[in-house]
C-alpha cells in the first residue's frame, strides 16, 4: 500500500472508531442494519447534512475531505463542497454556485452518474441562467487518487469572470476545470452531503476539515480558516452528522464535520 | 506546509485530545494543516473529461457511435434533468463537434484538446437541475456532451433560451 495511502486508512480507521465511539456515547445515531428506506428527500426537496459560512466577498474556498466508496440507491448522493454568491441571481428564483465533490447515482444533477460509482465532479449555475455539470470519472480511474486518500476541493476566482475547481491531493495529482463568463462573486461556502431517493444510498464517515476561504486575489495565500461551527442543516434521518475534536479554530483545523449516510426513518 | 496525510493525523490528534466529542473539548497544539497545493503541483488547464458509460462505441475509430445512436440515447434512457412526468423532449440538435465548438455552445472549456471530437445533443422542453439548499434551476434547453470516442456522456446541463450558439464545425 502507497505510503499516503497507508497513513491515510490508518487515520481514517481511527476517525471510525473515534466517532462510532461518539454514536455510542452520545446515543445521535444507530448503524443501519440493513438498506435504509428514508422518506422526505425525494424531488425538488433533498437531504443535507451541511455547515455553512457566510462571508463578505472572498475569492478562494477550500475543503478537505477524503473519498470514500459511496452508493447512490435509487437516487443520488453526494460529498462536496459549494460555493455561492447570494446576493446574485443566476437564474429567476436561485443564486449562482459552483460545486465540488464526490457523487454516486443520478437524478437532476446534469451528469448521469450510476448508482454503483463513486464520480469527482463539478457543476456551476452561472449568470445568464446557465447550468453545467462536469464528470471527471471513477474516483479509482484517475491517477493519483483513490478511496481514503485525503483531498482538498477548492475554487479559486481568477478576478477576471474566470475561476478555477481544483481537486487535488499531491504534486502531481490534481483535477482542474474552468468556470468561464462567470461574474460570481462568491459570499457563502459550504460542505457537507447530500442525499436525493427514497432508499439503499450509503455514505461511510467523511471528516469535512481545514475549511478556509481567502480574500480576492490572494489565491492560496493570506488565507482565514473557519473558526467556528457554522450554520448546520441537517436532516436526520436519514444523514448523521456531527462536528467531531472540538471546534474548528485557526488552530485546530483538525475539527472535522463528519457526516455519513443514510438510517432509515 | 505539510501533506494530507499530517492533516489526518492532526485531525486523529485533534479527535484524541477533543475527547471524541460533539461538544467543545479541550484543543492541543495542533500542527496547521496544508493551505496550499504541495510544492511542484501545477494547476493545470481543465481536465478531460472520463465521464459516465451512455452510449456504447460500435464503429471502429473515432467517432465510435453515430449521431442516431445519440439521438435515440436521449430518446429511450432516463435523462439527468428533472421533467414534467411523461415528458418526452425535442431534439433541436445532435451533431459531432470539436471540442473547440462545444465549448462555444456552453460557454466555458469542456477539459478536452480543442480538436478533440465531441458529440453534442441539444434538447428542447422543460427540463430543472437541483443544486444547494433545494434550489432548483429550470431551463427550456438542455445540452447533454458525449466524449465521441467513448461514447460516455461528460457534460450536462441546461441554458436559458435563445438562438443556436455557436459557429460549429460538424464532424463525422
Amino acid at each position: 500500500m502507497p505510503q499516503q495511502a497507508y497513513f491515510a486508512s490508518r487515520a481514517l480507521r481511527a476517525l471510525v472508531t473515534c466517532a462510532f465511539a461518539t454514536i455510542i456515547a452520545f446515543g445521535l445515531t444507530g448503524c443501519p442494519a440493513g438498506p435504509a428506506t428514508y422518506t422526505g428527500c425525494q424531488g425538488n426537496t433533498h437531504c443535507y447534512g451541511i455547515v455553512q459560512y457566510d462571508h463578505p466577498v472572498f475569492g478562494t474556498y477550500q475543503v478537505t475531505m477524503v473519498p470514500q466508496q459511496l452508493a447512490g440507491g435509487d437516487g443520488h448522493i453526494s460529498d462536496e463542497m459549494w460555493v455561492l454568491d447570494t446576493s446574485t441571481k443566476c437564474s429567476p428564483n436561485n443564486p449562482c454556485w459552483i460545486e465540488v465533490g464526490e457523487v454516486a447515482g443520478a437524478d437532476q444533477s446534469g451528469c448521469n452518474f450510476p448508482a454503483n460509482e463513486t464520480h469527482f465532479f463539478w457543476a456551476d449555475q452561472r449568470p445568464g441562467s446557465k447550468f453545467f455539470c462536469h464528470d471527471f470519472g471513477k474516483v479509482q480511474n484517475l491517477s493519483g487518487f483513490g478511496f481514503n486518500i485525503p483531498v482538498n476541493v477548492a475554487v479559486l476566482s481568477l478576478q477576471d469572470g474566470n475561476f478555477s475547481v481544483v481537486i487535488y491531493d499531491g504534486p502531481s495529482t490534481n483535477l482542474n476545470g474552468g468556470s468561464t463568463h462567470n461574474s460570481m462573486q462568491m459570499n457563502e461556502g459550504e460542505a457537507g452531503l447530500e442525499v436525493e431517493g427514497t432508499n439503499s444510498a450509503s455514505a461511510p464517515l467523511n471528516p469535512f476539515s481545514s475549511m478556509f476561504y481567502a480574500p480576492l486575489g490572494s489565491g492560496f495565500y493570506n488565507v482565514v480558516y473557519e473558526n467556528n461551527t457554522g450554520s448546520v442543516t441537517l436532516n436526520s434521518p436519514p444523514v448523521n452528522a456531527s462536528w467531531i475534536g472540538g471546534i474548528p479554530s485557526s488552530q485546530n483545523q483538525g475539527a472535522a464535520w463528519v457526516t455519513t449516510c443514510c438510517t432509515s426513518n | 506546509m505539510l501533506h494530507p496525510r499530517h492533516l489526518l493525523g492532526s485531525l486523529l490528534l485533534g479527535l484524541v485530545l477533543g475527547g471524541c466529542a460533539t461538544t467543545p473539548g479541550p484543543v492541543g497544539a495542533l500542527a496547521p494543516a496544508p493551505h496550499a497545493p504541495p510544492i511542484g503541483t501545477k494547476i493545470t488547464g481543465p481536465t478531460p473529461l472520463l465521464g459516465s458509460p451512455a452510449i456504447p462505441p460500435h464503429l471502429a475509430g473515432t467517432p465510435s457511435f453515430t449521431v442516431a445512436d445519440a439521438q435515440q440515447y436521449v430518446m429511450t434512457h432516463k435523462l439527468p434533468f428533472g421533467m414534467p412526468d411523461g415528458a418526452r423532449p425535442a431534439i433541436a440538435r445532435a451533431q459531432f463537434l470539436i471540442s473547440r465548438d462545444a465549448a462555444v455552445i456552453i460557454d466555458e472549456p469542456t477539459g478536452f484538446a480543442d480538436d478533440h471530437p465531441l458529440c453534442v445533443v441539444e434538447l428542447r422542453g422543460n427540463f430543472s437541475v437541483h443544486g444547494p439548499k433545494n434550489y432548483v434551476a429550470t431551463f427550456p434547453r438542455a445540452i447533454l456532451i458525449f466524449d465521441a470516442t467513448t461514447g460516455n456522456l461528460v457534460i450536462g446541463g441546461g441554458m436559458a433560451d435563445g438562438p443556436p450558439s455557436g459557429g460549429p464545425t460538424p464532424r463525422g
